[in-house]
C-alpha cells in the first residue's frame, strides 16, 4: 500500500488540524453546552466563540509558563480557574461590541469558564515551556469552535426563524424545534458526521490514486 | 448433480419478513377506508406523500451507510402509513414530510437501520411534530365534512375529548359515536370497533402479541378505574380514557413493533405494563393532552435492561429444571 | 403436553409409510460369517460376538451394537426398548421397518430381552402422526407398542427420558440385522432409508445396500423436478450434500431428501420478532446468542448457556428472515467443546509436569536461596559505603 500521498497531505494540513480534523467540538465532543444551548442565531454564535477564545487562549499561555515544580493536578486546577478572571475582563469588551446578543445569552456566557476544552488543552500544554505554540493552539482551536458555532447557528436561525443576522430570508416552512436544545444536539451531530465523512472522502480519493481498492473492501 | 453447501434445517416456515410487513399493511387499510369516509380524499394524498418521502429517505440512509438496498421488506412503507394516522386530517403537508424525515433520518438510520433501531421511528416522528406544531396537531376537523386537497382548510377545527379531560371536565360524546369513530380525534385512532378488529386480525396472524397489549390494557383500565380524572364515575372514566386519543392505536401498532419490543415473555409483560403506567401519568401530569408517543419512546429506552434482567431470571429457572431432571 | 416447548410440524409421511419396503440391493451382495452356532445357549458374550462379526451399527446414534450389548453386564437395565420414533417430517424409515418387518424386529428384541434381566420390552413409535393411511396397532407380534406423542424434538426428549429411566434403547433396523445375524449368520450389508421430498415422484422406504451412491437412489425413485438441495440424515438435523455421485449410503443415513426451494433470495435482516426465543425447547435465547457470536462478543455468552444447545433447528425453521441461526450456534458449541477438551488435556499434562518439576525444585531451592542472600548482603554493603562517601 502506498500511503505517501495521504501522509504528505496530512503533514501540510497539520496546522489547520484544530479547525477540521481535530476540532474540539466536532471530533472530541468537548464544550458542547455553548453550541447546543446558546448558539440559536448567528450573533449569539459569534459572541459565544469570542467567549471561548478569551477563556481558552490566555490559560494555555499561562499553563505553558508554569514551572515544573508545581504538580500536575494543582497546576491544571489553578490554570482552569483563572479563566473566570479573563471571562470577566472580556465581558466589558463584548458588551460594547454587541450588547443585545450578550444579554440574550444569559448564563451561558459566564458558563464558558467551566469548559472541558480548557482542562484538556491545559493538560496538553502544561510544563511545555513554549508559550508561542500555546497561543497558536488557542487561536486555532477557537477558530474551530467558531466554525462549528457559526454553521450550527446559521442553520438554526434560517430554519426556525427565517432570518440571517436579523435579515429575513425567503423560507416558507419553519421548524420551531431547532430553537430548542434537542434540535441543537441533532444539528451538531449531523455536522460532526458530515465533517468526518468529508475528511475521510478526501483521504480516500488521495489513496485511490495510487492503490486499487476492490468493490467489496472498505479500505480507508 | 452438484449443489452449494447448505445448512440444516432443510425445510422452513413459509413466513418471511415480507409477509409480516404485508400483514401489518393489510391491517392498516381499513383505518384508511374509515378516514376517507369521514374526511374525503385528502387522507389518501397525505398517505401517498408520506409513503413516498419515507421510502426515499430510507433508500438515501441505506446508501449513505453503505449497505445493500432491499425493497422487499416494506418497513419504510409502514412508517409512512402510520404517521398520518396519528395526526388530524387537516394537517398540512409540510408537517407530515418533516415528521417523516425526522423519523427515518434521525431516529432509525443513524442507530443502525432496520433491526437495530432503539426507538420506534413512527413514534419519534409524531413526537417531533407534536413538539414543534402542537397547535396544529391538537385541533381536529369535525367528521363528515369533506376537506379540500390543497392546503387551505376552511371548516372550523374542534378539540377532542382528551382536551376536555385535561381541563378536568367530562366529555359529552355519545358512546355509540365513539365506538363508530364519529367524533373529533386523530385520523386513524377514532374508529374503536375497526381498531379492535384489526387487533384481532394481527393476534391471529401472530404479529401482535397478547402479552404486551394485554398488560398495557390491564394497567391503563385499572388506573382509569381507580383514579378518574374529573367528576366522572369510574365506568365513564374507563370508557372515555380508553376510546379517546391514540391510546388504542399506540397499543396495537406502535407497541407491537418487533424491532423495539423485548424478546422474552416476562419482559414483554413488564414492558406493556410500564408503558401503560407512563401513558396514564403523562395524561394526568403532562403538558400535552395526549402523551402516548412520548411514553412509548420513554419505555423503548428500557427494553435492553428489562430483557437482560429477565434473561438472568430465565437462567435460574433453566438451572433449576436441569437439576430436577 | 400443553407446557412442552417445541413446535408441531406437518409430517408428510405418506405415501412412503403405507407402501411396503422395496429392496434396492446389488445382486450377490449378501455376506455371511462363520464361527457361530444358532443352537448354542445365548449369553451376553455370545450375542455381542455375533453382533461384532456381523458388523451391526445402530442407526440412531452410530454406536456399534456389540458395545451396547456388552454394557448390559455393567448396567442393570430395567427395560429394553425398540426405537421406532421418527419425528422429523418426510422421514419414516424406523417406523416402517418396525411395522413391515415386525417378526424379525420383535425376534431381535426378544433376544435382547432374554439376555438382560429386564422386566419390560416394548416398541416406541411416534404417535403424533395424523395423516397415515395405516393405523398403528397396539401391539406388533405380541410386543406392546407405546406411542410417544409430543412436539418436535420428541425423539431427543424421549431418548433422554428413557436413558434416565434405565432403558436400553436400540434402533429397529439394528434389531432386524441382529435377528438375521442370529438365525442366518448374515452380515449387515444393507440399511433402511426413506427417500422423500417434493422433487421425488414416488417417495418410498427402501432397503439399500451400503455403498450405493445417492445419485443411484434418487434415480431409483425418480425425480419430478430438478432439486436445489439434497439432504442426507433428516430434514431438520441432516447434512446438505454437495455432490450426489460421491456421497454413499452409510448405516446412519436414515433418509435422502430432495427439495426444490432456495432460501437465499433476499437481504433480509433480523427484525427481532422473538419467534426463535419463544419456541426453543431448551429455553435459550438464540436472538442474543447469534448476535453476540456474529459481532464477536464471545465473553458475554457465559450467561446465556449456549453450550446446552442440542441443534434441533427449530429457531432457523421459524425465523422469518431465513437466518442460519441453528447451524451458527451449534457449530460454535461444537468448536467450544473441542477446544475445551484440548485445554483439559493440556492442563492435565501441565499439572503432571509441574508436579515433577516441583519435586526437583525443593532440592535445589536450598542451595539457590543461600546464593541469593549472599548477593543481597553485598549490595546493601555497597549502598552504605556509597552514602558515606557522599557525606
Amino acid at each position: 500500500m502506498k500511503t505517501s500521498r495521504v501522509r504528505n497531505f496530512r503533514k501540510k494540513t497539520a496546522v489547520f488540524d484544530g479547525i477540521f480534523s481535530k476540532n474540539i467540538v466536532l471530533t472530541y465532543g468537548l464544550s458542547i453546552t455553548g453550541i447546543v444551548a446558546a448558539a440559536i442565531n448567528v450573533r449569539n454564535a459569534i459572541v459565544i466563540s469570542m467567549a471561548m477564545f478569551f477563556a481558552l487562549a490566555p490559560i494555555l499561555i499561562i499553563a505553558s509558563i508554569i514551572p515544573k515544580k508545581v504538580p500536575k493536578t494543582l497546576g491544571i486546577a489553578f490554570v482552569s480557574s483563572l479563566s473566570m478572571f479573563f471571562i470577566y475582563l472580556s465581558s466589558f469588551v463584548i458588551k460594547n461590541i454587541d450588547s443585545t446578543a450578550f444579554e440574550s445569552l444569559g448564563i451561558y456566557f459566564p458558563l464558558m469558564t467551566v469548559t472541558s476544552a480548557g482542562i484538556i488543552k491545559a493538560n496538553q500544554h502544561l510544563h511545555s515551556g513554549k508559550p508561542g505554540f500555546a497561543l497558536a493552539d488557542g487561536i486555532i482551536n477557537s477558530l474551530g469552535y467558531f466554525f462549528a458555532a457559526f454553521i450550527v447557528g446559521t442553520v438554526r436561525e434560517i430554519f426556525s426563524n427565517g432570518t440571517f443576522m436579523g435579515i429575513s430570508v425567503a423560507i416558507t416552512f419553519k421548524i420551531p424545534a431547532l430553537k430548542m436544545t434537542f434540535g441543537g444536539f441533532i444539528v451538531l451531530a449531523f455536522l460532526a458526521a458530515g465533517c468526518r465523512a468529508f475528511g475521510r472522502e478526501i483521504k480516500r480519493i488521495l489513496f485511490k490514486i495510487d492503490n486499487k481498492i476492490n468493490k467489496n473492501e472498505n479500505a480507508v | 448433480m452438484k449443489f452449494e453447501l447448505t445448512a440444516p434445517p432443510h425445510i422452513r416456515v413459509p413466513d418471511s419478513n415480507g409477509t409480516i410487513m404485508r400483514d401489518t399493511i393489510i391491517a392498516l387499510i381499513p383505518l384508511y377506508c374509515l378516514a376517507c369516509f369521514f374526511y374525503g380524499t385528502r387522507v389518501l394524498v397525505l398517505a401517498m406523500i408520506s409513503v413516498l418521502v419515507s421510502t426515499v429517505c430510507d433508500i438515501t440512509g441505506v446508501l449513505i451507510s453503505g449497505k445493500k438496498i432491499s425493497l422487499s421488506d416494506f418497513s419504510p412503507v409502514i412508517t409512512g402509513l402510520i404517521i398520518p394516522l396519528l395526526m388530524p386530517a387537516s394537517v398540512s403537508y409540510g408537517i407530515v414530510v418533516a415528521a417523516d424525515i425526522f423519523a427515518i433520518l434521525v431516529a432509525k438510520q443513524p442507530f443502525g437501520g432496520l433491526g437495530q433501531n432503539i426507538f420506534n421511528p413512527a413514534a419519534a416522528g409524531v413526537a417531533f411534530a407534536t413538539i414543534c406544531w402542537w397547535k396544529e396537531i391538537f385541533s381536529y376537523p369535525a367528521p363528515g365534512i369533506k376537506l379540500a386537497i390543497d392546503s387551505v382548510i376552511t371548516p372550523e377545527l374542534m378539540t377532542s375529548p382528551t382536551f376536555v379531560m385535561k381541563l378536568n371536565g367530562t366529555p359529552q360524546n355519545d358512546y355509540m359515536d365513539m365506538l363508530l369513530g364519529n367524533f373529533a380525534g386523530p385520523m386513524g385512532a377514532t374508529g374503536t370497533l375497526v381498531l379492535i378488529s384489526c387487533f384481532i386480525y394481527l393476534v391471529v396472524r401472530k404479529i401482535a402479541s397478547l402479552k404486551i397489549s394485554g398488560a398495557y390494557f390491564v394497567v391503563t383500565i385499572l388506573m382509569a378505574f381507580l383514579f378518574p380524572r374529573a367528576d366522572m364515575t369510574s365506568l365513564q372514566s374507563v370508557c372515555y380514557e380508553f376510546m379517546s386519543g391514540s391510546l388504542l392505536f399506540g397499543a396495537i401498532f406502535l407497541l407491537n413493533d418487533p424491532v423495539t419490543s423485548p424478546q422474552r415473555d416476562l419482559s414483554r409483560i413488564i414492558y406493556g405494563a410500564f408503558t401503560g403506567l407512563v401513558v396514564m401519568l403523562f395524561r394526568r401530569f403532562g403538558k400535552f393532552e395526549d402523551g402516548v408517543v412520548f411514553a412509548i419512546l420513554f419505555s423503548n429506552s428500557f427494553v435492553w435492561t428489562v430483557d437482560m434482567a429477565c434473561e438472568k431470571v430465565q437462567r435460574k429457572l433453566r438451572l433449576n429444571a436441569n437439576e430436577n431432571k | 403436553m400443553l407446557f412442552q416447548k417445541g413446535i408441531i410440524l406437518e409430517q408428510h409421511k405418506e405415501p412412503a409409510f403405507s407402501k411396503k419396503i422395496c429392496k434396492f440391493i446389488n445382486s450377490g451382495s449378501e455376506q455371511f460369517f462363520d464361527g457361530w452356532e444358532p443352537d448354542a445357549k445365548i449369553t451376553v458374550e455370545n450375542l455381542a460376538e455375533c453382533a461384532k462379526s456381523a458388523g451391526i451399527i445402530d442407526e440412531s446414534d452410530g454406536v456399534d451394537l456389540y458395545k451396547k450389548i456388552l454394557s448390559i453386564k455393567s448396567k442393570g437395565y430395567y427395560s429394553v426398548v425398540a426405537d421406532a420414533i421418527d419425528d422429523e417430517p418426510y422421514t419414516s424409515s424406523q417406523m416402517s421397518c418396525a411395522y413391515w418387518y415386525a417378526e424379525e424386529m420383535t425376534g431381535g428384541l426378544s433376544l435382547l430381552d432374554e439376555v438382560s434381566d429386564s422386566k419390560r420390552k416394548y416398541i416406541a413409535i411416534y404417535g403424533s402422526v395424523g395423516d397415515t393411511d395405516i393405523k398403528i396397532p397396539d401391539e406388533l407380534n405380541g410386543v406392546p407398542v407405546k406411542s410417544i406423542s409430543g412436539r418436535y424434538p420428541a425423539e431427543q426428549r424421549a431418548q433422554r427420558r428413557l436413558r434416565y429411566r434405565n432403558a436400553l434403547v436400540v434402533g429397529s433396523g439394528a434389531l432386524i440385522h441382529l435377528y438375521r445375524a442370529y438365525t442366518k449368520k448374515q452380515k449387515q450389508t444393507t440399511t433402511f432409508i426413506t427417500v422423500g421430498g417434493d422433487c421425488i415422484s414416488s417417495p418410498m422406504n427402501l432397503e439399500v445396500s451400503l455403498g450405493m451412491t445417492v445419485q443411484q437412489v434418487l434415480e431409483r425413485c425418480g425425480l419430478k423436478y430438478k432439486p436445489n438441495r439434497v439432504a442426507v440424515g433428516g430434514t431438520m438435523t441432516g447434512v446438505g450434500i454437495m455432490n450426489t455421485e460421491e456421497n454413499v449410503i452409510t448405516p446412519t443415513t436414515c433418509s435422502v431428501m430432495a427439495f426444490r426451494e432456495k432460501y437465499k433470495n433476499s437481504n433480509y435482516v433480523c427484525i427481532g420478532c422473538g419467534r426463535c426465543t419463544e419456541f426453543c425447547p431448551m429455553g435459550l435465547s438464540p436472538y442474543y446468542i447469534y448476535k453476540f457470536i456474529k459481532s464477536n462478543h464471545l465473553d458475554k455468552l457465559k450467561e446465556f448457556d449456549a453450550e446446552t444447545c442440542i441443534g434441533c433447528g427449530i429457531c432457523s425453521y421459524n425465523c422469518p428472515a431465513k437466518l442460519e441461526l441453528s447451524s451458527v450456534i451449534f457449530d460454535y458449541v461444537i468448536d467450544r467443546k473441542k477446544t475445551q477438551l484440548k485445554e483439559n488435556k493440556q492442563s492435565e499434562t501441565k499439572a503432571e509436569e509441574n508436579k515433577k518439576s516441583e519435586n526437583k525444585k525443593t532440592l535445589s531451592n536450598i542451595s539457590e536461596n543461600s546464593v541469593k542472600e549472599n548477593e543481597k548482603n553485598k549490595q546493601t554493603d555497597k549502598k552504605i559505603k556509597g552514602k558515606k562517601k557522599k557525606r
